[in-house]
């Protein structure tokens, strides 16, 4: 909660500085919501380039991120002012009675739905972080480059996953700690609601609340609002994108069309599953080829490279410092690995429908999902071919899909078999789809009655086990958020490995180094295993070699997190010397996680 | 021919009834499989999440 006060005046510098860019840049965006939105999205992509470029000098402390926010407060001091004045107007004029009852209005109650869920959202943010790839990854990694100041040239223990929105985590989380960092990553989601709702205004007027409520109202948002999930994120800047774009081909300024390119470049530097967002790239190159005709070559050269520092500077990264561009990703011995480990890939074209099943289904969770309403928006775009603003988000949406799947038939081919399909896509099928959707929604509007009635139904329906659910996940986090619940209590009861990191934490030897053998090591603060500690380990011999070449003094094991089968069952490998089993707490059924120590001969 | 909706949007012709009502029931039928594997996913997550409740723990 302490952290509350700093997000929100950080909040008001990025949308300050973000104005304060577009002046520079001669763009004006209307309306406080469009300016607010665009605004604080160009600041949280700058903020990620120079936070990049601290971590490389590795000189990320409190300090210099407070030095960097004060930067950005300075040059914006004229646009600081004028959103102070903003904000009061717009408190004063705000009627709170219409907050919590939207009276009779269905668009009134699809905003009000939709605020509700980053309401119960916000909650969860609050809470300390559970999120099982948060704790795997993305603040996993975060809170090692913290503990270095920013990035390691030779990574020892830990690894190159993603770039682009850790980079502003690490500005959070180094400047007011886990909180803030939190918040940060909250904040993607009702920005992403406001762009995609000011994208569909400019589209169809009258359709901005219904485009945020097909976002909102979807599993994929409902349930990654509040954690630090990359999904949203890339969500946020694809919805940028698309608005910079609109704009350029409504109003021809060229910044628009390059700012289109630079936030595309964002959303792919987010994360390398966010690769269907290159499907924007044609209309882009089209839509300067058509307006500037033989001079759009300048405009084109200034897009690849606006394009190409956001989403490139992570890969750059690795590569110089790993020699892969993409570590864990399209990296032949991963894949290699992957094709002896995985599935009988001969039978990849009966999978390849089972992949598209999933995508306008569910995934492997019920969260990843972009809801039926998007889906069948896009299905009603393409049987009517109206109205004419919907048909171009709905072939992008469309051809994500369908770039996605190309990827993975001819170059990931195993990867059909991992059921995460509609998750990659979710910012795309979520971002383009809504800017088709809630247009072809307003225009149905003008049909039939029973045919208005349904559609909104099948927008609103939707909403109450969302609801339910994400009340339900509030409830859990609440005590915790508002101080009632302590952080220890929480997290042991969320963590099946928390009691195990603190039993470690609380040791008085420095020299305590973890096998972690487990899914969260983010609440594990010492030294891990090193990165290449498997190389060459067939066995338990080999293991008990490497376990004494690398000095470690304890191993965590937590069942399910182990692919080698001759590991799979403790007994039989942690069973005698040189482990001491310390402790063991309460997994799921009547396994076990087991802390063991590793006796020195 | 151009439509203006009550939004005082400018657009094009409204819906044909047969095609707007066909386009409902096919989403109808779309919405009942979605919700089919839409329970099957989330129903255990359901059960998992009520079970952090002391009331609920009894229940079942």
């Amino acid at each position: 909660m302490v952290a509350v006060p700093g997000f929100a005046l950080l909040l008001l510098v990025f949308w300050s500085f973000g104005d304060r860019l577009m002046r520079g840049l001669g763009l004006r965006t209307e309306g406080a919501v469009e300016r607010f939105a665009f605004s604080t999205v160009l600041s949280l992509g700058a903020l990620t380039l120079s936070t990049f470029a601290l971590a490389v000098a590795r000189q990320v402390t409190w300090v210099s991120c407070l030095i960097l926010a004060l930067l950005m407060a300075a040059v914006s001091v004229r646009e600081l002012r004028a959103n102070l004045g903003v904000l009061k107007t717009g408190v004063a004029s705000t009627s709170w009675k219409r907050v919590l009852w939207p009276g009779k209005e269905w668009q009134a109650w699809a905003a009000w739905l939709s605020g509700i869920i980053v309401v119960l959202g916000t909650v969860q943010a609050l809470a300390p972080v559970t999120g099982m790839d948060t704790g795997k990854f993305h603040f996993a990694a975060v809170k090692m480059m913290v503990r270095e100041h920013g990035l390691l040239t030779a990574p020892d223990d830990w690894y190159h996953r993603t770039g682009g929105y850790y980079m502003v985590y690490l500005f959070g989380m180094a400047l007011g700690g886990e909180g803030l960092a939190r918040l940060l990553s909250l904040a993607a989601s009702p920005l992403a609601l406001l762009l995609a709702g000011a994208c569909s205004e400019r589209l169809r007027p009258g359709t901005g609340r219904s485009a945020a409520a097909v976002v909102a109202l979807s599993p994929l948002f409902t349930g990654f609002t509040g954690y630090q999930y990359l999904e949203l994120s890339v969500l946020l800047y694809v919805t940028a994108a698309f608005l910079a774009f609109h704009r350029y081909r409504a109003e021809g300024d060229r910044a628009w069309a390059v700012l289109a390119a630079m936030l595309t470049g964002f959303a792919l530097g987010v994360k390398i599953t966010a690769f269907p967002v290159l499907v924007f790239l044609p209309p882009l190159v089209l839509a300067a080829v058509r307006r500037e005709g033989s001079r759009a070559w300048m405009l084109i050269l200034a897009g690849i490279l606006g394009f190409s520092i956001p989403a490139g500077f992570w890969p750059v990264w690795n590569w110089s410092t790993t020699g892969s561009f993409v570590p864990g990703y399209l990296h032949q011995a991963v894949e290699d690995s992957m094709v002896q480990l995985g599935p009988d890939e001969s039978r990849w074209a009966s999978q390849f429908f089972v992949a598209l099943g999933s995508v306008v289904t569910t995934s492997e969770y019920w969260i990843d999902s972009a809801g039926p309403f998007v889906i069948a928006a896009i299905g009603g775009v393409l049987l009517f071919r109206k109205p004419a603003e919907s048909r171009l988000p709905a072939l992008l949406a469309l051809g994500a899909v369908g770039f996605y799947m190309f990827v993975l038939v001819v170059r990931l081919r195993s990867y059909l078999w991992v059921d995460s399909h509609a998750r990659y896509l979710g910012p795309c099928l979520l971002g383009f789809g809504a800017a088709a959707a809630a247009p072809f929604l307003g225009w149905m509007q003008s049909g039939p009655k029973l045919v208005r009635t349904a559609l909104i139904a099948g927008l609103l329906l939707p909403a109450f086990p969302l609801v339910a659910l994400k009340a339900g996940k509030a409830a859990v986090a609440a005590p915790a958020a508002f101080g009632i619940e302590s952080r220890s209590h929480y997290l042991a009861k969320k963590i099946e490995t928390f009691e195990a990191c603190e039993f470690l934490n609380g040791l008085p030897d420095p020299d305590v180094r973890v096998q972690f053998l487990a899914q969260r090591p983010y609440y594990l603060d010492r030294r891990l295993a090193p990165n290449d500690f498997w190389q060459g380990v067939r066995g338990k011999d080999d293991y008990l070699r490497r376990l004494r070449e690398t000095g470690i003094t304890h191993v965590i094991y937590e069942p399910a997190a182990v692919a080698l089968p001759w590991l799979k069952d403790p007994d039989a490998v942690f069973g005698s010397a040189p482990f001491v089993e310390l402790r063991r707490w309460p997994w799921k059924g009547h396994s076990w996680v087991r802390l063991y120590a590793v006796q020195r001969p | 021919m151009a439509e203006q909706d009550g939004a005082g949007n400018v657009g094009e012709a409204p819906p044909a009834p047969p095609r707007a009502l066909l386009f409902v029931a096919l989403a109808a039928a779309y919405y009942v499989i979605y919700y089919v594997f839409f329970v099957m996913r989330v129903r255990e997550y359901f059960r998992d999440l009520l079970l952090h409740f002391p009331f609920f723990r009894k229940l079942f």
